[in-house]
């Protein structure tokens, strides 16, 4: 079942993710900030940075590696023969199997710090009518628009499948019956294609697909413009808060600062 | 008389001086830094404001490139194959002054912090000679250190306003101030500051050494504590300015020297 | 000869050969610039401290404990792993034996090893990922720097994709992996292996000869 129907349609589902891609691309363009403001609000935290890159680096070594294990047979072993591919897929194999457990404590760390802004709420229905970004215009949006809360599910619960799954297979002496590592293996190529197939349009969007969101996960910083064109509900509130923080602020220096001693 | 303050600015001079003062201690730090910016979280400057241009290894930054470029041990090699550092400029030294000079107070929290032990304050000490002896330092510390030099006190304070001062002292307190007595146990050193802006420190000092019966005095000759040398960095106004105390402290053949709370001249004196 | 011969042969001596004669060079010419005798009275003994500084550096003193955490967490669990790994995997024992040393010692357990190669390749994604995001890094950082510890990273990468240890090719791309490594190492910032002892020492002699905690 694996090398039959699983990976012929998980390879055609790839190749229709990519060249989704390509085609919004192509039909919508680089999605760009109309202008810059001068200053920039706090998106997100230096925990949840350093947990979305330590997912994102494990995650690209595991898919790479995983995907040589999947397909290499039809794809890489005829071009470069039988003895080369043993070595690849030895290769594959192993290093797959190292840094699946850090993967696994990494999403399930991701779930944890990113939960809060994924919940569905009303806005997302607005925002889903309007056609999302797939039109030029203006939708609002909180924190995540529905597109990021759909990732962030599908990942964090196919995160969960994947290193499940991947524990099971990792680690074969912690099932019980032969079916059990069956089903472990339809489940873990189901979900890592699945996976894999919405990474790059998240991978798109986030880095050359919309001017300014990279920002945000390498500084923790995005320009303000650029937060009410995309999420504006979010950053009213985002303003309003770093309004009354510096009010705070003025306040405490401003008691502090008392008179010379006198001589 | 000649300034401390150099003709005109040299580029050279500075990065002869920064070359000179590497010695193993200074290159070891030189080598040892990862980049690892454990340093900014201890700087004062930084936590304030935030600019990464206040991270202590950055205000290295000229005194290391010329060192890699000119004295490390494969420095003839990688200037050959053209991996060395460019030659220091100019105006990278002046655009550096500020970070040497007024973003840093030499307090030491980024030696303490640095997980590689590198003496960064002790660096930028260092730095600081390289950057006075090439014309890039701030204009006023040439200027207090040429005032020191002549005449003794960087806000040019002498002997007449010090009497004054103390005789005014003296009125108040009722307590008088030995001047230039042979033999004391403690000869007091000011800064003058002290001397123009809070001068009952004197009326305090006679107070406390009346209590505690302990016999003091301070000198006409030479009675500034401050030294603009260490400040600015250059050893030879430095060793000037702490001469003089040295000088007179064995001259009235005191025990003790007592320094007012000035940083700079304490360090000297230690 | 063939290319896995000679990697595993000629450029195996030429490696270790320049890693060592280069990093001796280096220290070498690090330490001939002496140092001037301070004359000041001492309140503490420098060579005591100059031990003590050392050894003071390891953990964060001075009130700077939760500001550096990150860093600390991070750059622990790489070093550490990185050593367990580099001196108790079998694999590793087995080579310093008979290539180095002619001797070894009790290695880790197959899972000991994974566990620290986890722990060194964690705590390598996480300082990269400090490296490329916060501003002071972005500021300060160099070629080097980067080149530095990718490179560190495809060694490490290499050796766990060797892992079965049934293919010479693999072992072979590991070991090209580390020769460069080893080529690399006195040139650059990885020195820092050998350096950080004299840098601490130097400066807790300075200091606690002055009686102050360096």
């Amino acid at each position: 079942m694996r090398n039959g129907p699983i990976s012929t349609y998980g390879g055609w589902l790839l190749a229709a993710a990519a060249a989704g891609v390509g085609l919004f691309y192509v039909a919508r363009g680089r999605i760009r900030l109309s202008c810059c403001s001068s200053r920039t609000l706090p998106r997100f935290t230096h925990a949840e940075r350093a947990a979305h890159w330590f997912v994102a680096a494990t995650f690209i070594l595991l898919a790479v590696s995983g995907l040589v294990i999947l397909f290499g047979k039809y794809v890489l072993q005829p071009v470069i023969g039988v003895g080369a591919f043993a070595v690849v897929a030895s290769a594959a194999l192993q290093g797959h199997n190292l840094f699946g457990p850090l993967f696994a404590v990494g999403i399930v760390a991701m779930f944890v710090l990113y939960i809060k802004d994924n919940w569905p709420r009303g806005a997302d229905v607005a925002w889903v009518l309007k056609g999302g970004m797939f039109f030029k215009g203006h939708v609002s949006s909180w924190k995540f628009n529905l597109g990021e809360k759909t990732w962030f599910w599908i990942s964090s619960l196919g995160g969960f499948a994947l290193a499940g799954s991947g524990l099971l297979l990792d680690f074969p002496w912690l099932a019980q019956t032969v079916q059990q590592l069956q089903l472990a293996h339809i489940v873990h190529v189901i979900a890592a294609l699945a996976v894999i197939a919405a990474s790059l349009g998240h991978m798109y969007l986030g880095t050359i697909g919309v001017e300014g969101a990279l920002e945000g996960m390498t500084t923790g910083r995005v320009d303000e413009t650029w937060a009410l064109e995309h999420h504006d509900l979010w950053a009213k509130d985002m303003i309003a808060a770093e309004a009354e923080k510096a009010k705070t602020t003025t306040l405490a220096s401003s008691s502090v600062s008392g008179g010379a001693p006198a001589e | 008389m000649t300034s401390v303050r150099p003709q005109a600015k040299s580029a050279s001079a500075a990065v002869e001086k920064f070359l000179a003062l590497t010695d193993a201690a200074v290159a070891s730090y030189l080598e040892a830094c990862v980049h690892c910016g454990e340093c900014a979280e201890a700087c004062h400057f930084y936590l304030v404001t935030e600019d990464p241009r206040y991270t202590p290894t950055h205000k290295l930054r000229p005194m290391a490139r010329a060192y890699r470029r000119h004295k490390a041990p494969f420095a003839p090699l990688k200037r050959a194959l053209g991996l060395a550092p460019s030659e220091v400029t100019e105006a990278e030294l002046e655009e550096w002054a500020p970070l040497v000079y007024d973003s840093c107070t030499l307090c030491g929290r980024c030696t303490v912090v640095c997980p590689m032990g590198i003496d960064i304050a002790g660096a930028i000490r260092k730095m600081r000679e390289g950057m006075t002896a090439g014309g890039f330092a701030p204009a006023d510390l040439y200027k207090a250190a040429d005032l020191a030099i002549a005449t003794g006190s960087p806000l040019g304070v002498r002997e007449k306003a010090l009497r004054k001062t103390i005789e005014i002292q003296e009125k108040k307190t009722g307590i008088p101030v030995p001047l230039d007595r042979k033999g004391a146990d403690y000869l007091v050193i000011l800064s003058a500051m002290e001397i123009v802006g809070f001068p009952c420190t004197i009326g305090a000092l006679a107070k406390l050494f009346k209590q505690a019966g302990i016999s003091w005095t301070i000198s006409t000759k030479t009675f500034e504590a401050t030294n603009f040398g260490i400040q600015m960095g250059s050893r030879e106004v430095a060793a000037t300015l702490v001469g003089r105390i040295v000088a007179v402290a064995e001259e009235l053949g005191v025990k003790y020297v007592i320094s007012p709370e000035c940083g700079h001249a304490y360090g000297a004196l230690k | 000869m063939d290319i896995i011969g000679f990697i595993e042969g000629p450029l195996w001596y030429f490696s270790a050969t320049v890693f060592v004669a280069g990093a001796l060079w280096r220290l070498a010419g690090i330490l001939r610039f002496g140092r001037k005798p301070d004359l000041s009275v001492p309140r503490g003994s420098a060579l005591a401290w100059a031990v003590r500084g050392f050894f003071l550096h390891f953990v964060p003193h001075g009130g700077f404990g939760r500001r550096t955490a990150f860093h600390l967490f991070a750059g622990y669990l790489f070093h550490i792993g990185l050593l367990l790994l580099l001196f108790w995997a079998a694999p590793h024992v087995a080579f310093l034996e008979r290539r180095v040393l002619g001797f070894g010692w009790e290695p880790l357990p197959h899972w000991g090893f994974v566990v620290a190669a986890e722990a060194a390749f964690a705590g390598l994604i996480l300082l990269w990922f400090r490296r490329i995001s916060d501003p002071v890094l972005r500021t300060i950082s160099d070629a080097d720097d980067h080149i530095g510890s990718w490179l560190t990273f495809v060694v490490m990468l290499t050796g766990c994709l060797a892992l079965q240890e049934s293919h010479a090719e693999l072992r072979a791309l590991h070991m090209l992996t580390v020769e460069l490594w080893l080529i690399y190492f006195p040139f650059s910032r990885l020195m820092h292996a050998v350096t950080f002892v004299f840098s601490r020492s130097y400066t807790g002699a300075t200091y606690g000869r002055r009686g102050v905690t360096p």
